[in-house]
């Protein structure tokens, strides 16, 4: 009897060591991480996601993009078309180089929202209104109920940075004022170059956990952000912006993840450099 | 009874005996499995599964592995061909990732038909900077072969390519699929940076020579680096690590036995320069997983790999630098990015940990740079003939700018590679050559 109760605590023994090798060996090592192990199967990650009540776009593509690093030069661009504004009462205040405008006389906008917005875009176009209002694009996801925000446009993608917008207000179904900022003409500084996918964007923010559960990512676009001040021009580099809204709270953030490195963009630094 | 008391016990034990020998062979099979404690993941076992997975799941392959220059004809002269709106290659490289190669078949060896080739002004031409396989891009071809190329001539038609390899004058004609470069041949002959040129045969290969003194543009960028911690905990994990420095000031970090990183000095004489170094028993890997395995290593440092590109492969080393608009980025002095190395022993790999940040915009500086050939000849009177100078290239020499710590200037510069050692066409100039003289009369005795 003594050798059968030795037997079974052999065999209890073994078999729970067994099972904790088992699931030593089911547990994925710890992984170092680098850009090749961080690109975990696709599925999986989309798995995780909707695990932690993360809804993503369906049309989310896993296709890199394209863009380039930018300059406009730092010069007031604004100031000297304030007499060109014969419609608007505007001032320019050149610390924030923001110019506010409102009608002299009543601007009406009636009708549908779609109408409304027509009716805001014909009066953005109007140089006697707004100055380089044609190189504005409107942007919904930025927009709410009486304010209208477009970005500043360019030859190579949109800009979304305080210095390159226009928000125009209405209210009582007419046009009440603006507020502009223009960061004028901008080249490429460098050749055109490859960027990370949208979803690779996404995946980057919710591997930093700057994606919360329950959320929902509504819009993921690419536009240009500013990376920092040079020799007197402002540096814009392609950013994934992503739109999330939280789900209980409906919320709504946009977040930037620069689309070369796939690093989150939380604040511009500044250089002085001079040569 | 008995028999079943006697069949229980027999099970009893038989289970026992079981559950023994699977815990010995899981505990071993753990001890053995090194990727539990090296942290290494299965991509370096050389296996062509996962290096095959590697390949479908990492687009960076593409963006490692982007030709870095493109050239054509304008009324007969030879170009190298650029434009600061629309990178070539990179339209290039696009399509390249889309299209499916139907049919590969080799043509001449001849020197003379490639070189009918290469003063074809009928196709525009796109090159890496040395030879890559054709296995290395999965669509390629999947037989067991090791034939490479480092020349790719885009004809009228979009249904097939001529690719030729420099060293052995060897081209393939290549049936393809899904291509399309319109886009690429109407950017080529809108370029507007042209410089004339010809190409000339050297020991491994044919190079560019600019046919009169150019001037090149200087570029300025801010730099930053990750710190060393920041690459001990990628490449050696966060426990477990032991540390020791040695005279000259330089740590090296350890992992077990196998694994170290040795970090550069601190302080003024920072050069930036790191030493990994895997040591496992293997074989030395044929080309394709060679250039495959490499990429492994690139991502794992953790670098930025915006402008890093594929540069040269050596025996057992290839090495990837920072390509800025065409033209590769020496550290420094004459070190490249990343430099890998394969033994049976162990596999290491030197790298930089600049970061090219943020680019400042072009401020109209420009460096001259004289004839190639006229280069050359002051060469050849210093001793270095032409038989021995494998490749000549246009590359930027990094300067620091006094304005600001961390601003640097990337002036171009001549550099020669002869010997299997690259340096500056200046540094050529100084060096006393009898050491290499000494050398290849040893090799020859």
């Amino acid at each position: 009897m003594d050798h059968k109760r030795i037997e079974w605590l052999f065999l209890v023994v073994f078999l729970l060591i067994d099972i904790y090798l088992g699931i030593e060996i089911l547990r994925s090592p710890v992984s170092l991480s680098n850009g090749n192990n961080n690109e975990t199967d696709t599925t999986n990650i989309r798995t995780e996601m909707r695990a932690d009540g993360i809804e993503l776009p369906k049309n989310l593509s896993d296709t890199q993009a394209s863009g380039y690093y930018l300059a406009a030069k730092n010069r007031d661009y604004l100031s000297d078309k304030i007499s060109n504004l014969s419609n608007m009462n505007a001032s320019y205040s050149k610390s924030i180089n923001t110019l506010n405008a409102t009608p002299k006389s009543l601007v009406e906008v009636k009708g549908n929202q779609k109408q409304v917005l027509q009716q805001v875009i014909e009066f953005k176009n109007n140089p006697d209104n707004v100055p380089y209002g044609k190189h504005f694009k409107y942007e919904a996801n930025m927009s709410g109920d009486n304010n209208y925000t477009f970005v500043q446009t360019s030859e190579y993608g949109n800009i979304y940075d305080n210095s390159a917008q226009l928000t125009i207000n209405v209210k009582d179904h007419a046009i009440a004022n603006y507020t502009m900022t223009y960061m004028g003409p901008v080249n490429p500084v460098r050749e055109l170059q490859s960027t990370i996918s949208p979803f690779h964007a996404v995946r980057v923010m919710y591997t930093d956990r700057e994606l919360a559960n329950n959320s929902r990512v509504l819009k993921v676009k690419l536009g240009y952000s500013e990376l920092t001040e040079v020799r007197g021009s402002t540096i814009l580099l392609p950013s994934w912006l992503v739109w999330i809204e939280n789900k209980t709270s409906k919320n709504i953030t946009m977040k930037r993840v620069n689309a070369y490195t796939g690093q989150i963009l939380q604040t511009n630094s500044s250089y002085n450099v001079t040569k | 009874m008995k028999f079943k008391f006697k069949l229980g016990n027999f099970f009893l034990t038989l289970a026992t005996a079981a559950a023994i020998v699977l815990s010995i062979v899981l505990w071993i099979f753990i001890m053995t499995n090194d990727q539990r404690f090296s942290h290494l993941s299965n991509q370096t076992q050389s296996s062509p599964v996962s290096r095959q997975q590697n390949r479908t799941r990492n687009k960076s392959l593409y963006d490692l592995y982007i030709p870095t220059n493109s050239y054509g004809f304008k009324d007969g002269k030879l170009y190298r061909l650029y434009d600061s709106k629309n990178n070539l290659p990179f339209e290039f490289s696009k399509n390249f990732q889309k299209m499916k190669v139907t049919k590969i078949k080799a043509l001449s060896q001849k020197q003379a038909n490639y070189e009918l080739m290469l003063n074809n002004p009928n196709f525009i031409q796109l090159t890496y900077p040395d030879e890559v396989t054709f296995k290395l891009f999965a669509n390629f071809n999947e037989k067991n072969d090791h034939r490479e190329f480092n020349r790719i001539f885009v004809p009228d038609s979009n249904h097939w390519l001529y690719l030729g390899n420099d060293s052995n004058n060897q081209l393939y004609r290549v049936s393809i699929k899904n291509a399309n470069f319109d886009r690429l041949r109407k950017y080529a002959k809108t370029a507007h940076f042209k410089v004339p040129m010809t190409f000339v045969r050297l020991k491994s290969g044919y190079s560019a020579f600019y046919n009169h003194s150019t001037n090149w543009q200087v570029y300025s960028y801010l730099t930053s680096h990750q710190s060393d911690s920041y690459f001990v905990a990628r490449l050696l994990g966060t426990s477990g690590v032991s540390s020791r420095t040695n005279k000259q000031g330089r740590t090296t970090y350890s992992l077990n036995y196998y694994t170290r990183l040795t970090v550069p000095q601190s302080g003024p004489n920072n050069e930036h320069d790191y030493l990994y170094t895997h040591y496992e028993k293997n074989k030395v890997p044929a080309a394709t997983n060679r250039l495959l395995d490499s990429v492994y290593y690139v991502h794992r440092i953790g670098l930025t790999e915006q402008d890093l590109r594929f540069f040269d492969a050596d025996n057992n080393a290839v090495s990837y630098t920072n390509y800025i608009e065409g033209i590769p980025v020496f550290l420094n002095d004459h070190d490249v990015q990343v430099a890998t190395n394969f033994t049976s022993d162990s596999v290491t790999v030197n790298f930089n940990s600049i970061n090219f940040q943020i680019p400042v915009p072009f401020d109209g500086e420009t460096k001259s740079l004289e004839a190639t050939t006229q280069m050359v000849e002051s060469l050849n009177r210093h001793g270095l003939s032409n038989e021995n100078i494998e490749r000549i290239i246009v590359g930027f020499h990094v300067q620091k700018d006094h304005s600001h710590d961390s601003l640097v200037n990337l002036v171009p510069t001549y550099y020669v590679k002869a010997y299997g050692v690259w340096q500056t066409a200046n540094e050529w100039q100084k060096q006393d050559m009898s050491v290499y003289q000494h050398e290849l009369e040893s090799e020859g005795q």
